[in-house]
């Protein structure tokens, strides 16, 4: 029940760029790992100061609802409501969407103690 | 309240009560049903030789719960039902238990009231139960949003139930004749061709499409094909050529692609064409 009342919310620190009103990339900042700074690691092994996540239709829309107001609940019963989907169906959907966005540092998940 | 029917036990539940557990098998199994937050229901049955002996049964499943911690464990009597109620936690569970004749078999269902104990839905619920005989040769199965007749032959081989897509696989003569019943969620985000097209990538391999066909029907555009195993089998000379007849269509209600495939042979296909799967009450679709 915990997780459904978190609130997710977007990377700030992310740069984003609007393809279409559909799609989105979120280019998220990465740091070097410590041991990759000093050569001769520093030379061998390329760098990208940012890693790249292109999001589908359902991920953009999923990611522009993130705005640290709505709980996952909330985003379960929008996503239910669009696509005409049982409780079930979307809690699952959405949980894997935010599993993946996570996992990727485009959004982070904000728990609130149980009272 | 929407009905379910599940291995020919038939029953009303609330209609956010959603199957999340399932079992196949015909002997014994179980299915659990959940709300939003958590389990309420279960439904769970096992095959047995004759009527059981109900008050000894419950006297031992009484010493059972209360071994297991259970608290105020009494009797509970619904008519046809034999039941035992008591607190988990501070959780109230009741549990009914009923012999059916029709398939020699014990069922018991289990409800968890994590609120208040709601005896009218229960008592409802409870009244709606009954065995759902085949008829004309096809046994009804409703879950997952489908509503389906596959013929009494078959024998349910797959289930698979996925956040937006169900199938669900009948098949005789060990997988030699199929039924396929399918629903598909969001197809205006995923489907890029038309459910016709998309059907093609559906049936399995090694036929012929000799005719394809696309009509309306209350609303519903429905696309159909027939063919036939192409090159014949040695096998089908024993067993009969087997011919493929298969159909998709959007429902414009429920907004989901749903699918029906039959395999089957020359002896029997138009007796399994009537097969059927509905997706909503104004539509219900034959191969």
């Amino acid at each position: 029940m915990g997780l459904l009342r978190s609130r997710p919310v977007r990377n700030a620190a992310a740069r984003v760029e609007e393809q279409d009103s559909d799609h989105v990339i979120v280019f998220v900042r990465q740091q070097r790992p410590g041991f990759m700074k000093w050569p001769p690691l520093s030379w061998i092994v390329p760098y990208k100061r940012e890693r790249r996540a292109i999001l589908d239709k359902v991920g953009t829309l999923l990611w522009r609802m993130c705005n640290g107001e709505r709980t996952v609940e909330d985003l379960v019963d929008a996503f239910r409501s669009r696509y005409g989907l049982t409780f079930h169906e979307s809690r699952a959907a959405v949980m894997g969407y935010l599993k993946l966005l996570t996992e990727r540092g485009v959004i982070a998940i904000a728990t609130q103690e149980e009272s | 309240m929407k009905t379910f029917i599940w291995r020919q036990y038939r029953f009303e539940l609330p209609d956010d009560w959603e199957m999340l557990q399932f079992s196949r098998n015909p002997e014994s199994g179980r299915c659990a049903f959940a709300d939003r937050r958590q389990f309420r229901f279960e439904l769970n049955w096992r095959t047995v030789p004759g009527t059981p002996d109900f008050e000894r049964v419950l006297r031992d499943y009484q010493s059972r719960l209360e071994e297991d911690g259970m608290e105020g464990v009494s009797r509970l009597e619904f008519p046809k039902w034999h039941g035992v109620r008591g607190m988990q936690g501070r959780r109230l569970t009741t549990r009914h238990g009923r012999f059916f004749a029709e398939n020699q078999s014990l069922v018991e269902v289990v409800f968890i009231w994590p609120k208040d104990w709601d005896k009218a839905l229960e008592r409802r619920i409870l009244d709606s139960f009954q065995f759902q005989p085949s008829q004309d040769g096809f046994v009804r199965w409703c879950a997952f949003g489908m509503d389906l007749r596959a013929s009494h032959t078959h024998q349910l081989w797959e289930t698979n139930a996925q956040p937006t897509s169900t199938t669900l696989r009948f098949t005789a003569q060990k997988g030699y004749r199929e039924q396929r019943f399918a629903r598909f969620a969001m197809p205006e985000e995923w489907l890029a061709t038309t459910p016709g097209q998309w059907l093609h990538t559906q049936l399995p391999k090694g036929y012929r499409i000799d005719q394809e066909t696309r009509h309306e029907r209350n609303g519903h555009d429905i696309f159909s094909l027939k063919g036939l195993r192409f090159p014949p089998r040695v096998s089908d000379l024993f067993r009969g050529r087997r011919a493929i007849k298969a159909s998709a269509w959007i429902c414009p209600e429920t907004k989901r692609l749903y699918s029906l495939v039959l395999v089957s042979t020359g002896r029997v296909v138009d007796l399994e064409s009537r097969m059927s799967l509905r997706c909503c009450e104004h539509m219900e679709v034959s191969p």
